[in-house]
């Protein structure tokens, strides 16, 4: 009789620690679950933040920017040269002539006139931008948009020599 | 075991509702980070918007420049700024048909032309804000040129649209 009294004991003893064990088990489950949706939320959501968008309306801009800046700059005439274009002075700075613009030389106006208009524009706005004029050492940088930046848009102009072609870039480069 | 059964009923609810919690809280934060990219990209449209609206202004007879009969790209001439400006002020403040026709092409709006070289300038074209600004200063470059002197100076059109 007492044996069969402990073994009744025994029994309820196991079947209390094995639904002990087995509500466990699911409470680690549901654990699991709410884990792995979090987790999942979060990278969908940090995949999102890091991604950079391709904003076409952004680029256009840029490039609107860019494309007309070179052109309006070109064809400004430069009161310190004898009213002569722009365009004209990037012509002598490249074909190295000296004596045209009184003291100074055709390199070093259009340089200041460039430096002047940019001045006031672009660095005044903001933008990061870089400028440069293939054949002569102009160069102007702004908020470090070197040759190496992303995302930038980029504006060109034909200067033509006789023979060969000046060309200018002007690279816009994202924020 | 009739209890048993209930409470694994409440359990598997209770997943449920807070998976279902999760996702809709998930689903919040997307729909937020949704709609600020949205507003981002329909400000950007409208930005666009005045870029060619600031083209087109170029190609006004009332302001282009044009040497024999050629208009020249995204070039305003001085004069006519300067005539123009002075026409659409009169007309709004003695409320003549002039102004009624420059508000159907421009509505709530406001255009300035500032010369950067070879001196600074200011030119006021059109001046009729609402109350809300809807667009950023978006800079368009433009030559201007004068014809008293046959030259062309550096210039930048600002348009800014209202509600």
């Amino acid at each position: 009789m007492n044996n069969n009294i402990d073994d009744m004991h025994n029994m309820n003893t196991k079947r209390k620690r094995m639904l002990r064990k087995k509500a466990q088990l699911e409470m680690i489950g549901l654990m699991m679950i709410v884990i792995i949706v979090i987790v999942g939320l979060l990278i969908f959501l940090v995949y999102k933040l890091t991604t950079p968008t391709q904003n076409v309306q952004k680029r256009y801009i840029d490039k609107e920017i860019a494309t007309n800046m070179l052109i309006t700059l070109t064809n400004t005439h430069v009161k310190e040269c004898h009213d002569r274009r722009l365009s004209e002075l990037i012509v002598d700075c490249v074909k190295s002539y000296s004596a045209m613009c009184g003291d100074q030389t055709p390199c070093e106006v259009a340089n200041k006139t460039i430096f002047t208009i940019l001045n006031n524009t672009l660095v005044e706005w903001d933008i990061s931008f870089n400028l440069s004029i293939k054949r002569t050492d102009i160069t102007f940088s702004n908020l470090g948009c070197g040759p190496h930046a992303k995302a930038k848009e980029r504006g060109f102009e034909i200067i033509p020599l006789n023979p060969g072609y000046v060309e200018m870039i002007l690279d816009i480069c994202g924020k | 075991m009739k209890k048993k059964a209930q409470i694994q009923m409440t359990e598997t609810i209770f997943v449920v509702f807070i998976i279902l919690i999760i996702i809709m809280l998930g689903f919040v934060v997307y729909s937020k980070y949704q709609q600020g990219v949205l507003e981002n990209i329909m400000k950007q449209r409208r930005n666009e918007e005045v870029i060619k609206t600031g083209q087109r202004l170029s190609s006004w007879p009332e302001l282009e420049c044009s040497v024999a009969g050629i208009t020249e790209f995204a070039c305003l001439d001085v004069a006519k700024i300067q005539v123009i400006s002075d026409f659409i002020n009169e007309s709004k403040h003695k409320s003549k048909y002039g102004f009624n026709y420059y508000y159907d092409l421009l509505k709530n709006s406001k255009i300035t032309v500032k010369q950067v070289y070879p001196f600074e300038e200011e030119w006021v074209l059109y001046d009729n804000p609402g109350i809300t600004q809807r667009t950023d200063r978006v800079p368009v470059p433009v030559n201007l040129y004068d014809p008293i002197t046959e030259t062309y100076g550096f210039g930048v059109l600002e348009l800014l649209i209202y509600e």
